[in-house]
């Protein structure tokens, strides 16, 4: 059952976090220091199209950054979780586990 | 348990054994110094001298090169197909692999004072050195490949020592089982990489 304490908790969930393909960028973006498209497309398994209209969402909200480098004559863009976007995943997955253990069947 | 997050920076740290290249690179230059190490042994004692160090110039010219040869055929094959990641530094290893340097001094200590006779010690303590340096690779990522890489090359530092094959041969062989090992599963985690990996049209 769900408790009236989680029903606030879920209405209050950050939703751009929320999206199924969002939360894998946040989550994967999360375990590493910094990722390119290339990689990010492989392991979401999103198709180019998807993945940079995700991307594009998450920084403008600020929640990722995006670098762009040189190795030798081979430009780079690579993709990490702001301090802000690691902030608001850890507060929305404290929030999300919160949900869990009331929710009992 | 480990969480989708843990399991992704686990993936990142592993991702640099993905295509082979490394083990390949490796298994080069340890494949390199066991035949060193056998002509030095097969030498008489100034020649030897001089051709060590020689070869040890060689050797640290050829693993600058590998390096370098690596990382270009990263950029041309691995990062244009899987793309590229950095991981996370992994903090929490620092004191295990304190633990486990000190672990190794012992066990060296304790191999050389019980073991008096050089020709036994020596092939053992290589393959423990080889077994602790290709160790050292599988548990920061923590693949299973590599633990039997380590534990083939202990294994042949005492078969080594218990055999009655010539002192340089007993010498290298932990060094050239090492290379040879890294080199098949190279070549046979490169050829997987490449098939499931295709370029994109």
């Amino acid at each position: 059952m769900v408790t009236l304490d989680s029903a606030e908790v879920i209405a209050s969930l950050d939703r751009l976090i929320h999206e199924p393909a969002r939360l894998v960028i946040m989550m994967l973006l999360y375990g590493v220091e910094s990722a390119d498209f290339i990689y990010l497309k492989t392991q979401t398994k999103l198709t180019q199209g998807n993945l940079s209209s995700h991307l594009g969402k998450l920084e403008a909200a600020g929640y990722i950054g995006v670098e762009k480098m040189f190795e030798g004559k081979i430009p780079r863009t690579l993709y990490q979780l702001t301090e802000t976007g690691r902030e608001c995943f850890r507060d929305y997955i404290t929030s999300m586990q919160g949900v869990l253990n009331d929710l009992t069947v | 348990m480990e969480n989708q997050a843990e399991t992704y920076g686990r993936q990142a740290q592993r991702y640099c054994y993905d295509d082979g290249f490394m083990e390949i690179a490796l298994g080069v230059l340890f494949t390199f110094a066991s035949l060193i190490l056998t002509a030095i042994m097969a030498l008489n004692k100034p020649t030897a001298i001089a051709f060590g160090l020689t070869a040890a110039l060689v050797l640290l010219a050829l693993s600058f090169g590998a390096s370098r040869v690596v990382h270009d055929l990263k950029e041309r094959i691995t990062y244009v197909r899987t793309g590229f990641v950095r991981p996370r530094e992994n903090s929490t290893s620092v004191w295990g692999e304190i633990g486990t340097s000190i672990a190794f001094v012992l066990v060296s200590l304790a191999v050389v004072l019980l073991i008096p006779d050089q020709d036994t010690a020596v092939p053992i303590f290589n393959g423990m050195l080889m077994a602790m340096t290709v160790g050292y690779m599988a548990n920061r990522a923590r693949i299973a490949r590599l633990y039997v890489v380590a534990a083939l090359s202990l294994a042949s530092g005492i078969a080594a020592a218990l055999t009655s094959l010539p002192m340089g041969l007993t010498y290298m062989l932990p060094y050239g089982v090492a290379g040879v090992a890294l080199l098949i599963s190279g070549t046979i985690t490169l050829q997987k990489y490449l098939r499931e990996n295709p370029p994109e049209a």
